[in-house]
């Protein structure tokens, strides 16, 4: 074998080792990648630990004050857990008791299934979110269904799905999980005080530390808004990102303290195509709502009530229901 | 005329083959990943294909061109097809996490790779045809 031959293979070895390497680098990091942003659960915060140290915090924070304050919220508890005790009556379609009253209505616009949820509560503390895994964390998720059943909810849909992304407030049950604002435009954010009243805010004009000491207890990072002040505020163009069709969609309204709408529509079937973002506004301004706000849709887009999925969630083109980081519920 | 870099598989000729068909692969992937993406789009996936068609079939075609400038050092002709994969990898990455509405900073990072990579393969490219033209010169 001649002198440039060898020279001539070796190199020709070295570029095979170094396209043989850098493929499998890049292979490999690009798994990472997607596996590191879909899948690998990080950040976990336990929700109950949450709760406890938020207690603890208003506990030193406040003293003999709050200790009358519990003091009337024993007696309110009691009260309410008194009222509790009669017997509520559950159809297949509705839930009534002395404190909580839902009705479901499936009724059919746009060629799609739509289930309207008329909620009355008594309590503002009745309306709830729940997280998988009771647990604040990126990629940390679970099937609405079985959030639900672990908070002994009697109503629930799918949240923001929070844990998709690394910014957007989120606000669950008076503790602040996360106060990184949005980048870009669409950033309005959805913010449950402690009366039960809504209010439609954006990120870029206040902090999540500022809706904190408002008294907000819910902060949901989706949207975008539907309604405000009970006008329809999204427009007959506008769509969640880039998609710009009819997809399954899940809103929550309120008509007035205490009085809301949570309507979860099918789509991407052959029976229901789905709405647009400006068709769910319309449908909830039909119901009278005055603030109303887009949630998570497509898959995600889950209601269950005692029990059962109302709704006929898709996942996959299947009829299946998604795993989600967190709900709305009703308990 | 064959622009030769370390051997002959590594011809222009065979790197516009290679890259005609990376151009047609990502066209085919973003065709029938937007088939299943809900209309929901991005331009990241839907040009996907721009990428390995202007950095790599364009640049492989005026190289077929041009007349012969002797072989090519092996840094740059590495340095710049790993960045044109870590870019159409990028792009891919990036139109999949705009249409599932999240985003990750190692996407980022793997743009940055592949531009720096890129830059450095053409960096040594004119680095060596500068210093063969001023051989010749002398």
């Amino acid at each position: 074998m001649g002198k440039n031959e060898q020279m001539s293979n070796r190199k020709k070895r070295r570029i095979n080792l170094w396209a043989l390497f850098y493929s499998i680098a890049l292979t490999g990091y690009t798994i990472f990648t997607l596996l590191y942003t879909f899948v690998i659960p990080r950040d976990v915060v336990s929700m109950s630990g949450a709760w406890n140290s938020v207690n603890q915090e208003k506990e030193v924070n406040h003293g003999d004050e709050n200790q009358q304050i519990a003091g009337e919220k024993s007696g309110i508890e009691e009260g309410r857990e008194q009222e509790d005790t009669m017997m509520p009556v559950i159809t297949d379609n509705s839930y009534e008791s002395s404190t909580i009253s839902i009705k479901i209505d499936t009724i059919r616009e746009y060629d799609t299934d739509i289930y309207v949820a008329d909620i009355r509560l008594k309590s503002a503390q009745s309306l709830l979110s729940g997280l998988a895994k009771n647990s604040f964390g990126r990629n940390v998720t679970e099937k609405t269904s079985e959030i639900a059943k672990d908070n002994d909810a009697i109503f629930a849909v799918n949240g923001d799905f929070y844990g998709f992304r690394d910014e957007g407030y989120v606000m669950r049950n008076g503790y602040l999980y996360r106060s990184t604002k949005r980048s870009g435009n669409n950033n309005e954010d959805l913010v449950i005080y402690e009366d039960g009243s809504f209010e439609i805010i954006n990120e870029s004009e206040v902090t999540a530390g500022e809706l904190e000491e408002k008294g907000a207890v819910q902060i949901f990072s989706f949207g975008p808004g539907l309604i405000q002040d009970g006008e329809i505020i999204v427009g007959e163009k506008d769509e969640v990102d880039q998609s710009m069709t009819s997809n399954p969609r899940t809103a929550i309204g309120m008509i007035e303290p205490l009085h809301y709408i949570i309507v979860v529509s099918d789509g991407r079937t052959s029976e229901s195509e789905g709405l647009t973002l400006y068709q769910l506004a319309g449908l909830m301004k039909e119901y009278g709502c005055t603030q109303a706000y887009n949630l998570d849709g497509g898959g995600s887009s889950t209601m269950w009530f005692n029990g059962e999925i109302v709704n006929q969630p898709t996942s996959h083109g299947k009829i299946k229901e998604r795993s989600v980081s967190d709900i709305v519920f009703i308990r | 005329m064959i622009l030769y870099s370390l051997d002959r598989k590594f011809s222009a000729k065979n790197m516009l083959f290679v890259y005609a068909g990376v151009t047609m692969f990502c066209l085919a992937f973003s065709t029938i990943y937007a088939r299943y993406s809900h209309n929901v789009s991005s331009d990241y996936m839907t040009y996907l294909f721009v990428c390995p068609l202007l950095l790599g079939c364009v640049p492989a075609f005026l190289l077929m061109k041009v007349s012969e400038i002797g072989k090519l050092g092996r840094i740059s002709y590495n340095a710049y097809h790993s960045g044109v994969a870590a870019l159409t990898v990028s792009s891919m990455l990036r139109g999949i996490f705009e249409i599932a509405g999240t985003s990750s900073e190692f996407q980022t990072y793997l743009t940055y790779a592949g531009l720096v990579m890129a830059g450095v393969g053409i960096l040594f490219l004119l680095l060596e045809i500068g210093t063969r033209f001023m051989c010749r010169l002398r």
